[in-house]
């Protein structure tokens, strides 16, 4: 008899969501075969089974937030072993003061949370999601001061005299919870926004060679673009670092993201030393890191391990512009679209491609000079596009 | 202001609408010659004469049959039953002749009658004269239900029980008859239908039927110990029942416990709480709960009684279960 395991698929993972059972209670199962699928923070993936055998039980719904190294099925021996009764535990927002709480008992799969009748009206009130709140009435019951505590709000004081005049609420179309990649890039760009001190550079760029390269060797302008940067980032170690608390870790695998629209939302899977990969090599990834993106297929491998990002708005007619950090790397690029506009050399004014790129910096790791030679690094780069070939 | 025992403070409430109305009477077991045997009546026989203060047979039935009978023809009897447990002999009167007279004659009949009793528990006096029931009558629309715990109380909504249409079922406590409580010597009265926040608190209702009431409050300063703040509601009438301020109370608290003598099955504190629930579910922290006495027959035994009755500690203890304290 084997467990089925929430996998850990990344350092950050607390918990994963079932989006789909691909095999039922009772049929057999061939190990490495994938028998369901998992949400994480960043992607959904599939995960398979650890042995052969029969899945002789599964102990999480579809929905169910598992915490990681919980079991979430059961594979029994061809005989079909008597499964032994499991509690799973699912997954609970860490406490967010430092009150000692008492320890919520797990709660059985498809259960519905034990929270008093005052609890659920507030709860529902601020749109809260009961099974997300911690209980700790009698039994693990949610009170109503656990469901205030949540929405971190006082009770408001009491109204004054003059009585609220009447709001306007504009008409609400649809309500939608966070969570998947979107929760993932609100927390990720919240917690950029508070912690990192951004500084913006911009450098025009010549794209003249840059253009005629693109389709003679039948390259996309991004594949060039991680080429340029992953030359420059080993020049410049200290912008391929990253900072946690009062350290600053700097790599020399130069894993250079590259940001990639889908449905489900923004992406930045990650070209592994793209420094050492040539610039075919790195074009092909790109390729089929895109498809896979677009097929919602990417593994949490392929969007972990990044210490650069690259992000590309020019094919929706962007100029410019500054994006965030993507924590806790120290920087990333902004590519805007390539346009012909008129260009001195000397006095001499002629048209020419031009491009501007963007680097948004983590001031705290890097000053603005090293930053700068960093920036002119990969304008070179670009502007001289045989030399990445 | 001065204080006067409860017993006084009912005398004083029967001897002045006895001055204000000649209509009023009095009836019962030993209320006369032997001045009552709680001394409520001491006096007033010999005050009000024989004609006013009847001493009668030992047959509840007769009490209960003869007051309706004065009261639909003009007067206004005060009955005296000497133990609520005796209240199922007069049953018949009260509930199938008195209830319903008014609502049967399209209004044109009407028994202005106060049938007062007391309940012993505590008073080891045994399973058969201690009993507290009064949610028997809560099942009978057409009576109004009086449960004073306090000597103001009493003598203020016996006044309005008496000068009340309706039958009235005034119930007191035997075990509060020789405590003691302000009582304004100028003319009161408190209106039927209406409870008193004895206690503001914001954690937890407490709302106490009778001598429960006083246990109610002693939980509540003990509880005030613990860091928890008790609000205390007397209901004072059953019937009827001040649910609005109960349940006002319960809105802010999102508690409540309900403490009465009655045995807890189908007690007072059920019909309470269903009604709370009914009015104020979405304000619920916890679940409601009763504290009452076991589904037993009363224990004679002093120490059994002691340990069957609710008292201020069970209800602590209960409070704090359900606060999860």
């Amino acid at each position: 008899m084997t467990e089925v395991l929430m996998p850990r698929l990344d350092p950050g993972m607390q918990s994963g969501k079932i989006v789909e059972w691909l095999k039922k209670e009772g049929e057999t199962v061939q190990k490495g075969q994938a028998i369901v699928v998992i949400e994480g923070e960043k992607t959904t993936f599939e995960v398979e089974a650890p042995e052969s055998g029969t899945l002789s039980r599964i102990l999480a719904g579809v929905g169910d937030d598992i915490i990681v190294s919980q079991p979430i099925a059961v594979i029994g021996g061809s005989e079909g072993v008597e499964a032994p009764s499991q509690q799973v535990e699912r997954a609970k927002p860490q406490p967010t003061t430092t009150a000692e709480t008492p320890i919520v008992q797990p709660i059985m799969s498809g259960d519905r949370a034990v929270a008093s009748p005052a609890a659920r009206r507030l709860a529902q009130e601020a749109g809260l999601d009961l099974s997300r709140i911690r209980g700790t009435g009698p039994g693990g019951r949610i009170s109503r001061e656990d469901v205030l505590a949540a929405t971190s709000q006082v009770r408001p004081p009491a109204q004054s005299v003059a009585v609220a005049s009447k709001t306007r609420q504009p008409r609400v179309m649809k309500k939608v919870k966070m969570e998947g990649i979107r929760k993932a890039v609100a927390e990720r760009l919240s917690f950029s926004a508070r912690n990192v001190v951004p500084v913006t550079f911009t450098m025009e760029t010549d794209a003249s060679k840059l253009v005629k390269l693109k389709d003679t060797e039948r390259v996309g302008f991004n594949s060039f673009a991680v080429k340029a940067v992953a030359k420059a980032l080993e020049r410049h170690p200290m912008m391929n670092s990253s900072i946690e608390g009062d350290e600053l870790t700097t790599y020399s695998d130069v894993n250079v993201c590259v940001a990639i629209n889908t449905d489900q939302g923004l992406v930045a899977p990650t070209i592994v030393n793209a420094n050492t990969k040539s610039l075919r090599e790195i074009n092909d990834e790109v390729v089929m890191l895109a498809d896979k993106a677009k097929a919602n297929r990417l593994t949490v491998e392929d969007l972990t391990g990044g210490t650069f990002t690259i992000t590309n708005l020019g094919a929706y007619d962007i100029d410019s512009f500054a994006p965030v950090i993507n924590p806790p790397q120290c920087g990333i690029l902004g590519l805007g679209k390539i346009a012909y506009k008129p260009y001195a050399s000397g006095e001499q004014i002629s048209t020419r491609p031009l491009t501007v790129l963007t680097l948004v910096f983590d001031h705290r790791i890097i000053d603005g000079l090293p930053a700068a030679k960093f920036l002119q690094d990969v304008k070179r780069n670009l502007e001289d596009p045989e030399s990445l070939l | 202001m001065r204080e006067l025992t409860y017993a006084d403070a009912l005398r004083e409430a029967l001897r002045e609408e006895m001055l204000r109305d000649p209509n009023v009477i009095l009836l019962g077991e030993e209320i006369g010659v032997f001045n009552g045997v709680y001394k409520v009546t001491r006096g007033l026989l010999d005050e009000f004469g024989p004609e006013r203060v009847r001493d009668t047979p030992i047959s509840e039935a007769a009490i209960a049959g003869a007051a309706v009978g004065l009261a639909l023809a003009g007067l206004k009897p005060v009955a005296e039953i000497m133990y609520m447990d005796f209240l199922p002999i007069c049953m018949d009167q009260l509930a199938t002749q008195a209830a319903k007279m008014r609502f049967m004659s399209g209004g044109q009949l009407k028994v202005p009658m106060v049938l007062r009793t007391q309940y012993s528990l505590g008073r080891q006096h045994g399973s058969q004269h201690s009993q507290f029931t009064p949610a028997w009558f809560l099942q009978v629309p057409g009576i109004k239900i009086v449960l004073p715990s306090n000597p103001y109380d009493a003598k203020g909504l016996l006044k309005s029980s008496i000068r009340d249409p309706n039958p009235v079922l005034f119930i007191e406590s035997g075990l509060l008859y020789r405590t003691k409580g302000p009582v304004p010597e100028e003319e009161y009265t408190i209106p039927l239908g209406q409870a008193e926040v004895k206690r503001k608190g914001e954690d937890i209702t407490i709302v106490g039927i009778s001598r429960q009431v006083g246990e109610a409050l002693s939980a509540a300063t003990k509880l005030e110990q613990s860091g928890i703040s008790a609000e205390v509601i007397d209901v004072r009438t059953l019937q009827p029942l001040d649910l609005k301020t109960i349940v006002e109370s319960v809105k802010r608290t999102s508690r409540l416990v309900i403490a009465s003598d009655d045995v807890k099955t189908g007690g007072v504190g059920a019909e309470i709480s269903a009604s709370v629930n009914e009015n104020a579910f979405g304000y619920l922290d916890a679940p409601i709960a009763r504290i009452a006495c076991p589904d037993t027959p009363i224990p004679f035994s002093p120490p059994l009684e002691q340990s069957y009755m609710p008292n201020a500690d069970k209800i602590v203890e209960t409070v704090k279960t359900i606060m999860g304290k």
